[in-house]
């Protein structure tokens, strides 16, 4: 044999003969796990993650001022009015639950299917699911006028109520299937950080760090007995949190597909929403991962095959974004509703024309980019697309939920919808949480399943065929 | 305390004087007996018992009920049931006008006023002799109770110590009295009054005046109708006052009026009109529905509401009526039409003169139900040439009344500032803000300056008050008797509903006092009814007025003929005028009236602020933009206003509403002091004597500074797709077509019983093409059904609505009541658009008035709200250039909840917060609402209203502590003039039109209470109740005999956006509109003045079938192309 992959340190070479590795630099086992724990425990961590965390901070206490002054005056801080009920705050729900998905697909599908490559990037994706639940959690709770309330959304059999919620309310059915998402993406995630959390346990340095890991890893011994428990559960729960990963996008989209108001009303909203959520976390799995594993080390274990796999994924649902946004224009001309070609062409030519075509650029025609191998590989290139990516994102939440509501039936009652300064500082405070919590996971969390790493990573000879003899 | 008292002896109780040992004994021992040494025989188990009980008590000790002070009723008043509202008839003179009322009460405040059922002016009676269950009133009616809760009034009277207010009482004043110069033979005094048609205040005024014969008297209004007497003054010799009745009217011109609101008599006017509208009576009764022109400056409500509307410079009307007069002099002379050629506005008048001479039909007789209005703003020449032409078409429509001599308003304020300068010692002044409102020119401010004494009496603290030394407390007319003439002349009586709330008088009261008596306002009053024997006076306090006293017309004739204007009909005018009209505000004495600040202007849809309106033409010409401030300059003295660009005002014509920008009225309407800023301009400034309505020379100029409107309709500037879309969706949201067209209709489909069709003849209708088949034009199979399976019988004009033939109306599952079918019918053919309604609703629900910003940001409240389209002649639409459309459409739509059967706003709700009531009303439970506003997004008709903030400054959970701007207890005397039956609703809650639940509830209750059937007409909503056109009708569909029921069975009736299939329980009754086919429209083609035919242009909308609204359009267009 010639070169191997692994020689030239680049395993984005297509080479039929031969699998490419997923673990570069000749790490071994133990090299895996001193890399990822390195990342807690070797020298002080790097300048910029106290830069990044400061900063993060900084927005995120931002944010609560602004749910603390929210609460005290009452939702009119926002720009919201009589025919844009709802504002950046659903915008904002909407795009961190769409965040929120890569994480789930990439630990359960993508595991069910046997991808192996998904075994360094999972748990990091796996957290910024989690933590862009949280962002996406907030705003519904805060939207709602009267926030001490909230929890009137929930079927408890109380007398104070006297009633269940109405179960024909998507907006009831988005309170069950965000709340399901969460407690199964929060128990995936934590499970399947329990052996490593051991890892990190038994090379802890301090009292603290001791106990704390101690409680969390759950009396992890790495015993044979725990790692058959382990996988069984892991299947299991990878199963149940498989529909999830497209149900709860659906649901979201029921929230608008369910309403009478033009551009609202449609069908092709559950499989859009979900292909758009898929294609806006995993462009924030790749905004995360490359300056992550720049900072932390971690070039061996999430390599640049990890990455352009990612960007393939993101090039493919952006495409089928496109493909929606064409199929939603054809259905209003060919349905004949006038109420829903005009709300069409209300969104590509009327006043928020800049939201619409900001959006239709940065989704349909910057991922095409990636059709270019140059592109898929190049850090600094990936990133910038990703982001772009992300705004449209954003914007195509605010076109759907926006420039419908401005201008439906009556037109007496169009009006035009202006952000206030809360709901900017909000939307940038969610990234704050967001980004807060994120830097802290990184410093103190195992960023790379460890465990799930080593058993994709190639064996020596007498192992495999001991493993081959089973 | 004084010696004497130290030396007293001082004792607790008869022990302790008594010092028994006993009380020796007591005051030694340290606890009570007993208490010292424990009980015997406390076992370890009582023990315990004892303290866990004492533990759980102490907690009780806690909790302690809030302390209220309370006075109960030991006996209860005859006749009061406590928590029932009671209805009293009073009459008030407010804001310009005698307004007799029923004033509904609660627990003795009064919450809602309403016109007198029974009063002539208010009352409305239908075509079956039965009457509305309350009377017609306006939104300033509705609007008053706020005024008498306001916090801004005044507490009491004050006097001006070193530039400091020192409160004082009205005994301090009237020992005051005689200092200030009050006494004597009065010279040195000078008085200046609100003029008023009181018999009592006249009567102190004599007597005053003669015990005072130095003293100076003068009557000062803003507003007044003084052109219009001077004018039939100088026809007729005689000072009267045109009474009209338009309800048997034909044709209707009105030159620069708006009768239908901007008059005194508006609600009989208007009632009168609507009546003349009703397509259904007029084809019963073999005759057209009547034809409305309007000719003005700027666009009113009945501007809005006519047929053909022709904007025309307010200076240029004396003109237009001096041509008018000519061709209607003309006409009668030859005794036939006068040749109908020339420009198109010669033929336009040419027509004008022939309908009122001949009638619509132009060959007949016109039998005197044709008659001409002028407005109040227009000089006196106008009003005479008025007079002279409604004389010569023998118009049977105005009736004249004679009226005390008066001397006008300009002249008798002139002259008190002359008064004043020669040298007056005391200034009282009664009422009104001269200081803000009196002519420029007279410098009515510096004149008082050198007055000593200066007394001004007033509800609350106003511009005048801080020129004055003495403020005296007025009270709200609710809160005295009061006496009145109404417009028809009859007497009226107002009682007190409430004692004054704050130490206020009345002007008798006021009056009487300076004459040394100390008359009370019931004795006052009484006294100059002195001729009334109790019962009579009982009955006049229970009708508030004496039935049967209405003035007697004068029979009157020869009216003079007025001399030529100086400006002929027609000339050219480059000039730029402005034109001072009355708006919502009044004279601005309801500034402070958040009501009357919010709610829309009809056509504009302002709120908060009077721009300066103008029309795209001028206002390109002084290159003013919307949004932006223009500077206007009136003979050196400027102003700057807020620029609407409002096509339809006439070329070079400003049109602004006075009454804005007071600096001293309080936390609405703007406050100096308190920091708040006025809403609105003031146009005080460009306002003297000799152009008091109407200024001729106006210097307008784009300033360019920014200004932001408020206005509940149209936030922003509409783009070209939205244009397009309002336009294709205009004809499905509004139903209407012409007269004609249903006269065709109904005899088609035998709509009337007796209807002779023989009778037509007269009518002309063969000449418009309609032959028997006339109905496969429409789409008619044989039976009358269309292909989308309507029954086509039923509906005139015809279904516009998108229908599928898959989609049927949902089968429901659950089951109504069978007794009870809550809906709403509105007319539009009977609608002006006037917005009484909108503050009817306001005052009923409770519905908080949210400000000026938060209404930019369309947060508005109102639960009723008047849709407001404009519609351009389809030429300059289909080019692109709607906005140069010199004569557009104005069409409005009252729009409420709709109540939908399967309402969509319930269904997406998580907490079942809105659910549907059995009797199929959309209830809305307020303690449920957690304020998702997903039902808001989902509700076609935009109907439903959010608490973005605290806007009630109601109770909640948190709030900054500084969030509230008044104090408690002014927040306190604001909340009295809040229904008791309506929750208030605090931020975070979700809000709409419950079809007035609460008198639905209490009709039912009073019903079964008194076990009898719920009457078929008995529950009415608020803006059914008011509602001087009785467009609106609320009841029982499922009673045959409910209005409602047949209303909602009517030809007309159409369900809006009924494609969405949601059952939708308010209906409309299309509007009856009748263009005349050969009036001339004015058509612009680059600068070109060309015209073409009304009839070819517009044709009637209903069959504006595609297709040939295209032939239309090419006919426009060859037409334009020829000219």
């Amino acid at each position: 044999m010639s070169v191997t992959v692994d020689q030239l340190n680049d395993n984005t070479i297509e080479d039929p003969s031969t699998r490419a590795p997923l673990v570069l630099g000749g790490l071994d086992y133990k090299g895996v796990t001193d890399t990822v724990s390195d990342v807690a425990y070797g020298a002080a961590p790097p300048k910029a993650w106290f830069v990044v965390l400061g900063i993060s901070a900084l927005l995120m206490g931002m944010l609560f001022g602004c749910v603390g002054h929210l609460i005290m005056t009452g939702v009119g801080v926002w720009g919201n009015n009589n025919p844009v009920f709802w504002g950046w705050p659903i915008v904002n729900f909407v795009f961190w639950v769409g965040i929120g998905h890569a994480g789930t697909l990439i630990s359960a599908i993508l595991f069910l299917l046997r991808q192996n490559w998904r075994t360094s990037i999972n748990r990091a994706a796996e957290a910024m699911t989690i933590f862009a639940v949280v962002c996406a959690g907030l705003f519904p709770g805060v939207h709602i006028g009267r926030v001490w309330s909230f929890y009137w959304l929930f079927p408890i059999p109380t007398e104070h109520l006297a009633m269940w919620p109405n179960f024909r309310s998507p907006l009831l059915w988005d309170v069950f299937a965000v709340s399901t998402y969460a407690t199964v993406s929060l128990l995936f995630w934590y499970m399947g950080m329990v052996p490593d959390i051991a890892t990190f346990r038994d090379r802890a340095k301090n009292k603290i760090q001791k106990i704390a890991y101690s409680v969390l890893s759950l009396g992890w011994t790495g015993s044979a007995r725990h790692w058959h428990r382990y996988e069984m559960a892991y299947v299991i729960l990878a199963a149940l949190a498989t529909p999830l990963v497209l149900s709860v996008h659906t649901i979201v989209s029921f929230d608008f597909a369910v309403s009478q108001v033009p551009g609202w009303h449609t069908t092709i909203f559950p499989p859009y929403f979900v292909a758009g959520a898929i294609f806006s976390g995993f462009a924030m799995v790749v905004t995360l991962m490359v300056p992550a594993r720049e900072l932390f080390g971690l070039k061996n274990l999430i390599t640049d095959r990890h990455l352009e796999n990612m960007n393939k994924i993101i090039m493919a649902t952006g495409l089928m974004v496109g493909c929606a946004y064409g199929i939603e224009f054809f259905i209003a001309w060919y349905g004949g509703n006038p109420y829903e070609q005009f709300a069409f062409i209300n969104r590509a030519f009327g006043p928020y024309y800049w939201a619409y075509w900001t959006m239709v650029s940065c989704n349909v025609l910057v991922p095409q980019l990636f059709w270019f191998k140059k592109c898929r590989t190049n850090p600094w290139i990936m990133v910038a697309i990703c982001i772009f990516v992300n705004i449209g994102m954003w914007f195509e939440r605010f076109v759907i939920t926006i420039t419908s509501l401005s201008r439906d039936f009556l037109p007496s009652s169009w009006a035009y919808f202006t952000p206030t300064p809360v709901d900017i500082m909000m939307l940038v405070g969610s990234f704050g949480l967001f980004f807060t919590l994120f830097t802290l996971f990184c410093r103190f969390l195992p960023m790379v399943a460890i465990s799930e790493v080593k058993g994709v990573m190639p064996h020596d000879d007498h192992e495999l065929e001991g493993a081959e003899a089973h | 305390m004084s010696k004497a008292e130290s030396q007293n002896v001082l004792y607790r109780s008869l022990e302790e004087l008594e010092d028994t040992p006993e009380f020796q004994e007591f005051l030694t021992r340290e606890f009570p007996e007993g208490a010292e040494n424990a009980p015997d025989g406390m076992t370890r188990r009582r023990w315990v018992q004892l303290m866990g009980a004492s533990a759980v008590l102490a907690g009780v000790s806690g909790c302690r009920f809030e302390n209220r002070k309370i006075t109960p009723y030991a006996f209860r008043p005859e006749d009061r049931v406590p928590g029932e509202t009671r209805t009293f008839a009073t009459t008030i003179e407010w804001a310009g006008n005698v307004r007799p009322l029923f004033v509904t009460s609660y627990d003795a405040r009064p919450i809602k006023a309403d016109g007198s059922p029974i009063h002539p002016a208010t009352a409305m009676i239908r075509k079956d002799g039965s009457a509305t269950r309350l009377g017609a009133s306006d939104a300033i009616t509705q609007a008053c109770v706020l005024d008498l809760y306001d916090p801004d009034r005044s507490r009491g009277c004050l006097e001006k110590v070193d530039r400091d207010y020192v409160e004082r009482s009205w005994d301090d004043f009237a020992a005051a009295a005689a200092s200030l110069g009050f006494q004597g033979d009065g010279a040195g005094v000078v008085v200046l009054a609100e003029p008023t048609t009181s018999r009592t205040v006249s009567g102190l005024k004599k007597k005053m005046l003669s015990s005072m014969p130095a003293a100076q008297w003068f009557e000062y209004a803003p507003i007044n109708s003084d052109n219009e007497v001077a004018g039939l003054k100088a026809a007729f010799g005689k000072s009267l006052r045109p009474h009209y009745d338009l309800s048997k009217a034909e044709v209707v011109v009105c030159l620069d009026a708006d009768p239908l609101v901007d008059h005194p008599d508006a609600l009989k006017i208007a009632r009168g009109w609507s009546k003349s509208r009703v397509p259904d009576d007029a084809v019963e009764e073999h005759r057209q529905i009547s034809r409305l022109y309007s000719v003005e400056s700027q666009f009113t409500v009945t501007g809005a509401n006519a047929d053909h509307r022709w904007p025309v410079k307010s200076s240029h009307i004396a003109a237009f009526a001096s041509s008018l007069k000519e061709k209607v002099v003309a006409a009668n002379k030859a005794g036939k039409p006068v040749e109908v050629s020339g420009s198109a506005a010669e033929k336009r008048m040419a027509i004008l003169a022939n309908e009122l001479m001949f009638g619509i039909s132009g060959t007949g007789n016109s039998h005197g139900r044709c008659v001409v209005l002028a407005g109040a703003s227009q000089p006196a020449a106008v009003h005479q040439l008025v007079a002279f032409i409604n004389e010569a078409i023998g118009s049977t429509l105005v009736e004249y009344t004679e009226i005390e001599e008066s001397s006008s308003s300009l002249q008798s304020i002139g002259q008190a500032v002359e008064a004043i300068r020669a040298g007056a010692k005391a200034l009282l002044i009664i009422g009104g803000n001269p200081v803000y409102d009196a002519p420029a020119d007279l410098g009515f401010e510096s004149a008082i300056e050198g007055v000593a004494h200066k007394v001004h009496f007033s509800m609350s603290r106003n511009e005048t008050t801080d020129r004055c030394d003495w403020h005296l407390n007025q009270a709200h007319p609710m809160e005295v008797w009061s006496d009145s003439v109404a417009y028809d002349g009859s007497h009226c009586l107002g009682q007190p509903m409430i004692a004054p709330l704050f130490d206020a008088k009345s002007t008798a009261e006021l009056l009487s006092l300076l004459l040394g008596g100390t008359g009370e306002g019931s004795e006052l009053v009484r006294s100059a009814f002195a001729s009334l024997d109790d019962s009579a006076w009982s009955q006049l306090v229970h009708d508030g007025f004496v039935s049967g006293s209405a003035a007697k017309p004068v029979k009157l004739q020869g009216a003079k003929e007025p001399a030529k204007p100086s400006m002929a009909w027609g000339a050219e005018d480059d000039r730029i005028e402005v034109v001072f009209r009355t708006g919502n505000l009044y004279d601005g004495r309801l500034a402070n009236n958040g009501w009357m600040q919010e709610v829309p202007d009809s056509v504009t849809k302002v709120t908060w602020d009077n721009p300066a309106v103008m029309n795209p033409k001028t206002a390109k010409a002084i290159g003013a933009k919307q949004n932006e401030k223009v500077k206007i300059e009136v003979g050196g003295r400027t102003i700057e206003a807020p620029v609407f660009i409002q096509p339809g005002q006439a070329d070079n014509s400003i049109s602004i509403a006075i009454g804005y920008g007071r600096k001293k009225v309080g936390y609405i309407g703007g406050s100096i002091e308190k920091k708040i800023d006025p809403v609105g301009v003031d146009v005080g400034p460009l306002r003297n004597s000799a152009g008091w309505n109407i200024v001729e020379d106006a210097k307008p100029d784009g300033t360019g500074s920014r200004h932001r409107l408020s206005s509940t309709q149209d936030h922003h500037v509409i783009d070209v797709t939205g244009k397009k879309a309002i336009g294709d969706r205009y004809n499905q949201l509004i139903f209407e077509g012409t007269f004609d067209h249903f006269e065709h209709f109904a005899e088609d489909h035998h709509l009337f019983s007796g209807h002779d069709e023989k009778g037509h003849d007269e009518n002309g209708h063969d000449e418009h093409g309609h032959d028997e088949h006339g109905h496969d034009e429409h789409g008619h199979d044989e039976h009358g059904h269309d292909e989308h399976g309507h029954d086509e019988h039923h509906h005139w004009p015809g279904y516009k609505h998108l229908h599928f033939d898959n989609i049927d109306p949902i089968p429901r599952s659950w089951k109504y009541s069978e007794d009870y079918k809550w809906g709403m019918t509105i007319d539009l053919t009977r609608c002006t658009g006037c917005s009484a309604c909108v503050v009817a609703c306001q005052a009923e629900n409770n519905i908080a008035v949210v400000g000026k910003d938060e209404v930019a940001r369309g947060r508005e409240l109102h639960w009723m709200r008047i849709d407001r389209y404009l519609s351009a002649n389809s030429t300059y639409a289909n080019s692109g250039r709607i906005l140069d459309d010199p004569e557009p459409r104005v069409r409005t739509q009252p729009v409420t909840c709709h109540h939908c059967e399967n309402a969509p706003c319930e269904q997406v709700c998580p907490v079942a917060a809105t659910v549907h009531s059995n009797e199929g009303l959309n209830d809305m439970v307020y303690n449920r609402c957690i304020g998702t506003r997903y039902c808001g997004n989902n509700c076609p008709y935009k109907v439903r209203r959010f608490n973005y903030l605290n806007y009630s400054d109601a109770t909640t959970f948190v709030k900054y502590p500084w969030a509230d701007k008044l104090s408690q207890d002014d927040l306190g005397l604001k909340g009295l003039a809040n229904n008791p039956e309506v929750t208030i609703r605090s931020r975070g809650v979700m809000e709409k039109c419950t079809y007035c639940v609460q008198r639905i509830q209490n009709g039912k209750i009073g019903a079964k209470a008194a076990g009898r059937e719920l009457g078929s007409n008995e529950i009415t909503t608020a803006c059914q109740d008011c509602c001087p056109t009785e467009a609106i009708q609320f009841g029982n569909l499922a009673d045959p005999d409910a209005r409602v029921a047949k209303a909602s069975g009517d030809v007309r009736s159409y369900i809006m956006l009924e494609e969405l299939n949601i059952g939708q329980r308010t209906r409309y009754l299309a509007k009856v509109t009748n263009p005349n086919k050969d009036w001339p429209v004015f058509v612009l083609k680059d600068g070109e003045k060309a015209e073409s035919s009304y009839g070819k242009v517009f044709e009637a909308p209903h069959h504006a079938q595609p297709a040939k609204k295209q032939d239309h359009e090419e006919e426009a267009k060859k037409e334009v192309s020829k000219a």
